[in-house]
């Protein structure tokens, strides 16, 4: 693109900007149709628009100040002694706290040490202090020991742990082979030293609950693999759920960009089963979706909503025939959503999967696949010792052991979501709803080639062609048309909001279903906009193509809701589900929610509230969903309103 | 150097396009930024997270205590420690190992948090280019990014109009972030 074009480009643009927004997609349609690369680059510029949108880009700056709380406490710490540890340099933070290097100075060794935050009550401190006495049982070479921990002078729990020198994630080591998934001989001895650490804590009645490949660390050398499950779950206080932890420290980010927040988690644990309900089971749930990954380089959900719809995903031998069928067999009984029904415990778990998975030295010679970046000569006897593999075994993953993953703005187009891209996609879809343009992607049978403005697909990559945008549309479940309007007055997806402007959406969907409409205050707390019971006899059914006003006209006193008077974000979710759908087991908080306001006697001015440090997990879930949903017949959208004076 | 030269003189001398002047200047303003990030993060008078464009402004407010200072010259202040501000976020995100364990960009003396959800570094590469294509675009880009300032400063600074400053930031962002999404 020479810059005489990308003025071309920009002054169509441009042009489209200063249309009202109702003509701005026909206009652009309209533009370069004997240029197809100043038509792609058109489309790039609407889909930069919608990314930009969606990350908040340029609205903002770069950096933000931290909390005194946070960081200015954290270089404070650095030198400073807890207990009988010297503060030596921050490492990390996690939504839990944040990480330090310490040298421990009575036995002169290097540790991490892990300083909580939030505020404990006394109970939640007991509570803490008496699951951290059971974790320093764990005694296993897989397991990162917990060597000590307490409540410094002013009263955060810390823990003190192994200081894992040189180890990187699983996360990082999957992301290497490029969706090839890892050698068998290595995805065999990462299970057997996990599920060997995991399982003496399931002897002493302490389950992980948060599996997943972040938390399995990862070494490599000339001694072998050495495989660490670290971030007991248990550790949190329950009270401490991830939302409350996400919102308190992540201040100006939702935690749908803390990726895998819900991924991995076991269907009893998303449901909110209460604490006790939670077993080992829950365990290998979770394990065997990193086991999936592990040999196909693949989520096994690709997304939440296929977890929903309970959709069953493509086999791990479909992926990747050289590991057999009999593995699919094995995960499919540990991802039985009914945990009685699993394996009743990771060990046997473990048994399977390595009897499941042939020996790497019958592949060799044979014609199967293996994943690419494996060299052609495998040693011909591959066998694992009880205790290490050795380097030659693990020479076919040189990617995973050289070279770490790099994680920029740019994604693998041919990975699944992930929760970067999936806010980039969401706002694509929420800035065209917003600016109450629809883009039709179905081709036109006037052979009008649609700009794919709106892709729904994580896919970084500028090239979608037009028949990818039309398959793109069968896919597509329930569609919306929507205007918003400020003061009675359509607006566009960039208008500025102000502190009590009133807002009004008016909307119409392609099918009959139900709507619920969520509402996330600036002060962080989620309440049920509709159904109200006052409207409608607290109804929500819709039938297709009715327009829906919302608020229902006479419903608020200044027709419409009215925005904060401080400054902030209200974040709207409007949810639309066909009535089988609403019945779903996701739904549950939200029918709960609803008739918890219809069984009220009196019908409180506030709108009803729903417990997030109950429903939180739901929360999120509900949040990676947000235009990320398509080929189902649930429908979240999210819209953002920035308000300032 | 130990004489410490007046900044105005400084300024001036950067304005009229002098290149130590204004590596001079930088090297005034980046301590002062740091140190008073800093204060700002040690007093008790913050709550929550401080506007960005306060760490820039504060600077500003410390230099001006120090040497009376026109009007003109404040407002040019302020597009240099953005300017500042720019090598201080792009150093952050060079430091920032990606594979590295829960590791956030965060520059403990600043007590900045880098916003992880752009390549920073890919930004400022892009804004190299467009400085030569749209030195105005990129003035703006640079003055919201870096040195967080709002729109109204922004066209206080360049002398622009609101709307301009608007619509130079609408072009910036679709611009930018389709090139984002392509490399």
């Amino acid at each position: 693109m020479t810059p005489e074009e990308l003025n071309q480009v920009e002054a169509v643009y441009e042009r489209g900007l200063d249309l009202p927004t109702s003509q701005r997609a026909a206009y652009w349609q309209s533009q370069f149709h004997d240029q197809p690369s100043l038509r792609a680059e058109l489309a790039a510029w609407i889909r930069g628009e919608a990314a930009a949108a969606a990350a908040g880009f340029l609205d903002k700056a770069a950096y933000s100040v931290l909390h005194s709380n946070h960081t200015g406490k954290a270089a404070a710490m650095i030198g400073t002694t807890i207990g009988t540890y010297e503060i030596q340099q921050r490492i990390g933070a996690g939504g839990m706290g944040e990480l330090y290097l310490a040298k421990d100075q009575r036995l002169g060794r290097e540790v991490a040490i892990k300083v909580l935050k939030g505020r404990l009550n006394h109970d939640l401190v007991e509570r803490f202090q008496s699951e951290m006495r059971i974790l320093c049982k764990i005694e296993h070479d897989n397991v990162t020991r917990l060597y000590d921990g307490g409540t410094s002078g002013d009263g955060q729990p810390y823990i003190v742990m192994e200081f894992l020198r040189g180890f990187s994630t699983l996360r990082e080591a999957s992301r290497a082979t490029n969706g090839a998934g890892l050698p068998l001989p290595l995805v065999k001895e990462i299970t057997r030293q996990f599920c060997t650490g995991l399982a003496q804590a399931h002897d002493l009645k302490i389950v992980h609950r948060d599996i997943k490949p972040e938390n399995i660390m990862f070494l490599h050398n000339q001694d072998g693999v050495r495989v660490k499950v670290i971030d007991f779950g248990i550790a949190i206080p329950p009270a401490f759920t991830a939302t409350e932890m996400n919102r308190d420290y992540l201040t100006h980010k939702p935690s749908v960009f803390s990726p895998g927040t819900t991924v991995y988690k076991s269907p009893e644990q998303i449901a909110n089963a209460p604490r006790e309900a939670i077993g080992a089971t829950s365990d290998v749930y979770s394990f065997a979706l990193v086991i999936y990954e592990m040999l196909t380089g693949r989520l096994y959900f690709p997304d939440d909503i296929h977890r929903i719809h309970e959709k069953h995903p493509t086999s791990a031998s479909a992926l990747r025939p050289d590991i057999g069928k009999q593995i699919d067999v094995v995960l499919q009984r540990a991802l039985h959503k009914d945990p009685p029904q699993r394996q009743p415990n990771i060990r046997a778990l473990m048994q399977e999967v390595i009897a499941a998975l042939p020996n790497q030295a019958t592949l060799v010679g044979s014609s199967q696949r293996v994943p690419s970046n494996v060299p052609p000569t495998l040693p011909p006897t591959e066998r694992v010792t009880p205790n290490t593999v050795t380097r030659s075994d693990l020479h076919s993953a040189p990617t995973i052991l050289d070279k770490p993953a790099t994680v920029t703005f740019k994604q693998d187009a041919a990975k699944p979501v992930t929760n970067r891209w999936l806010w980039p996609s969401l706002a694509a879809v929420a800035f065209l709803m917003i600016a109450g343009v629809l883009w039709n992607f179905r081709p036109a049978s006037s052979g009008v080639e649609p700009v794919p403005a709106a892709n729904t697909q994580p896919n970084a990559s500028a090239k979608l062609t037009t028949n990818e945008a039309s398959n793109a549309v069968t896919k597509v479940g329930p569609q919306m048309t929507l205007s918003t309007f400020r003061n009675g007055t359509a607006v566009t997806g960039d208008a500025m909001w102000r502190n009590n402007d009133v807002a009004k959406f008016k909307m119409s969907f392609s099918e009959n279903g139900l709507l619920f409409v969520l509402h996330h205050g600036s002060d962080g707390t989620l309440s049920v906009l509709y159904p109200d019971r006052n409207v409608n006899g607290g109804k929500h059914d819709i039938a297709a193509q009715q327009t829906i006003e919302l608020p229902p006209a006479g419903s608020t006193r200044f027709g419409g809701w009215r925005l904060d008077e401080k400054n902030g974000t209200e974040t709207f979710y409007l949810i639309f589900a066909t009535a089988t759908a609403a019945q779903a087991e996701f739904m549950r908080p939200l029918n709960a929610a609803i008739k918890a306001v219809s069984n009220e006697p009196k019908f409180a001015p506030k709108f009803a509230k729903i417990d997030l440090a109950q429903f939180g997990g739901w929360f999120d879930q509900l949040r990676l969903h947000a235009g990320a949903s398509h080929d189902t017949d649930i429908m979240i959208r999210e819209i953002r309103m920035q308000h300032q004076p | 150097m130990n004489t410490p030269e007046p900044i105005t003189e400084l300024l001036r001398l950067a304005n009229s396009g002098d290149e130590e002047a204004r590596n001079r200047l930088w090297e005034v303003l980046t301590p002062l930024l740091k140190q008073r990030a800093h204060m700002l993060l040690k007093g008790n008078n913050v709550a929550g997270i401080a506007r960005t464009s306060d760490v820039a402004q504060d600077a500003i407010l410390q230099l001006l205590q120090r040497e009376p200072m026109s009007f003109k010259d404040r407002q040019h202040l302020l597009g240099y420690a953005a300017l500042a501000m720019r090598h201080l976020i792009i150093d952050l995100a060079r430091k920032h190992k990606p594979g590295e364990r829960q590791f956030e960009a965060v520059d403990e003396q600043l007590g900045l948090k880098l916003d992880h959800d752009v390549s920073w570094i890919e930004v400022d590469e892009i804004l190299k280019v467009l400085e030569a294509q749209r030195p105005q675009m990129a003035q703006v880009v640079v003055l919201r990014a870096f040195g967080g300032l709002t729109n109204e400063e922004i066209a206080e600074v360049l002398n622009i109009s609101l709307a301009t400053v608007k619509r130079q930031l609408q072009l910036a962002r679709a611009r930018i972030m389709s090139q984002l999404q392509r490399t």
